[in-house]
């Protein structure tokens, strides 16, 4: 939904309030000269090292000129000092780069909003993994959105009972509005659908990349329902398994799996009798299926239902909603032959 | 008469001079072992709950006293001003603090220089810088407490004496 942000406050004034705190003051001089029209459409804004300073707004890449605002032709485009860069990193991070280690190592920063910062630098390797992200040169620094009521079409699809919804795997490309998606749904079932006669659940969120509630000092900073307990910043398979124990839920939600010690927590947890919602990257079911690490998740038929996303009519275009079992198309979206071509 | 009360007010102000700086002696380990404690805390802030600097600043700041409550005070509000980046926020909290301070110019140097550091490394890393500039402080504010005594004491006798002889060449 351009033009407005979390909460329904207009994009403009999130990005004043909320990002630009966060940058060298120079820089939020001239991003605050933009055009409110192009701030309210902007998704993104990304600073690199030594490169001028884009915003993304919509289908459009606008540069912010040295003096400030839009550049225009034949304008200086605002170029990213080396000072700036570790400038706004220290911003970013309050000043406590040691509380934000992992977050960096993981290649992002949560700020307090729920806006999510991505990090790109030199990585330092120790025993093959990435101990820490060094000579950050870039930031992608995306404005949190959170759509309230991004799932309402689906819900009907997915609640299984009073108590239970089925298990789901959501799949989509990046940047189809998968998260938006997986939120909302964690918010409806946690607060009750009246509507369709649910009056709402125990949902227990592992936010691994605390992207779905951007917990900010441990506060989630989107609407996640008011039965939600968040585990943050916590790697999904143990996180899973955590909170079955800890907080007895219904509902486990969790992000982008892959890996091969998610699927045996998603096995478990679906085991412990609760249901599961989680989401996957890829352009359809046969996809996902394909991916060594998930193809025993479809072997053991373990999800009920999958719902495909895809960018067609902008973010959160719902492709079709599948029984993931029989791989039946329960609902077609608006390019209908989109799921059909997923069905066997 | 008027020579004598001239002779009494050198005397008295030499000796309360004497007295001040012997006092400014005695003071050097006590704001270096309050020092010394805040950055104990700063410590367990960071190293059990990774709490953000500025609010590991205020939480020193509240469970030390003195010069120690004062400076990382000062550097906690700098650090939340608009444009605040923590070697900074440090190093003007640091000196603001030193002129009020008895510390020698060689501690508000070690504290400076501990300031390059702040906030800009890992957790493990800032937590052995603090326990350097803790070690420094502790071998600091031991030399100090030694000397302080016998420094102190020096410098009252000094007081008085000297202001005795001001008199007496006056009179």
């Amino acid at each position: 939904m351009p033009g407005e942000g979390r909460g329904g406050k207009p994009v403009h004034k999130v990005i004043v309030d909320e990002i630009l705190p966060y940058l060298p003051l120079k820089l939020r001089s001239a991003i605050a000269l933009m055009p409110g029209e192009v701030l309210s459409r902007t998704g993104e804004i990304r600073l690199r090292r030594g490169r001028p300073v884009m915003l993304l707004a919509g289908d459009d890449e606008i540069v912010v000129a040295a003096r400030g605002g839009a550049a225009r032709q034949g304008d200086d485009p605002y170029i990213i000092s080396d000072q700036e860069a570790l400038a706004t990193l220290q911003l970013m991070a309050g000043g406590s780069l040691y509380a934000f280690e992992e977050e960096i190592r993981q290649g992002y920063i949560t700020l307090r909003g729920g806006h999510r910062v991505g990090l790109v630098g030199r990585a330092v390797i120790e025993r093959g993994q990435v101990k820490v992200l060094k000579d950050i040169s870039g930031f992608c620094v995306r404005v949190a959105r959170e759509v309230l009521g991004a799932a309402d079409s689906v819900m009907p699809h997915i609640i299984k009972s009073r108590t239970r919804l089925f298990h789901t795997l959501i799949i989509s490309p990046p940047r189809c509005g998968k998260t938006t998606l997986l939120r909302d749904i964690t918010r409806q079932a946690s607060d009750g659908v009246p509507s369709l006669g649910f009056p709402g659940i125990q949902v227990g969120v592992v936010d691994e990349r605390s992207e779905i509630a951007a917990c900010y000092a441990g506060v989630p900073q989107n609407t996640v329902g008011l039965r939600t307990d968040v585990l943050d910043a916590c790697p999904k398979a143990e996180g899973m398994i955590m909170l079955v124990r800890s907080v007895s839920p219904d509902l486990v939600v969790t992000d982008e799996i892959g890996r091969e010690e998610d699927v045996l927590a998603i096995c478990e947890v679906m085991n412990a009798g609760v249901s599961m919602i989680a989401t996957a990257h890829g352009e359809s079911l046969e996809d996902v299926a394909e991916r060594p690490t998930l193809k025993s998740v479809f072997e053991g038929r373990l999800f009920e239902r999958a719902i495909l996303l895809s960018h067609a009519n902008g973010p959160g275009t719902v492709e079709g909603i599948l029984d993931a079992r029989t791989r039946k198309v329960l609902v077609a979206g608006p390019h209908g032959d989109n799921a059909r071509a997923c069905a066997p | 008469m008027v020579k004598l009360i001239g002779a009494a007010l050198v005397v008295g102000s030499a000796t309360l001079i004497g007295n001040t700086v012997a006092r400014n002696h005695l003071d050097r380990p006590r704001d270096l072992a309050e020092l010394a404690f805040a950055f104990a805390v700063l410590e367990t802030e960071i190293s059990y709950a990774r709490t953000p600097l500025c609010e590991a600043l205020v939480r020193a700041s509240r469970a030390s006293r003195g010069i120690a409550a004062r400076m990382f005070r000062m550097a906690a509000a700098s650090l939340a001003s608009a444009e605040g980046l923590p070697g900074v926020a440090w190093e003007t909290a640091v000196r603001c603090a030193y002129a009020s301070s008895a510390l020698a110019p060689e501690d508000r140097d070690a504290l400076v220089a501990f300031g390059v550091t702040l906030g800009s490394c890992s957790a493990e890393d800032q937590l052995r810088h603090i326990s350097l500039v803790r070690e420094r402080l502790h071998a600091s504010e031991a030399r100090a407490r030694g000397e302080a005594e016998r420094t102190a004491r020096m410098w009252r006798y000094l007081g008085a004496t000297v202001g005795a002889m001001i008199a007496l060449l006056l009179y």
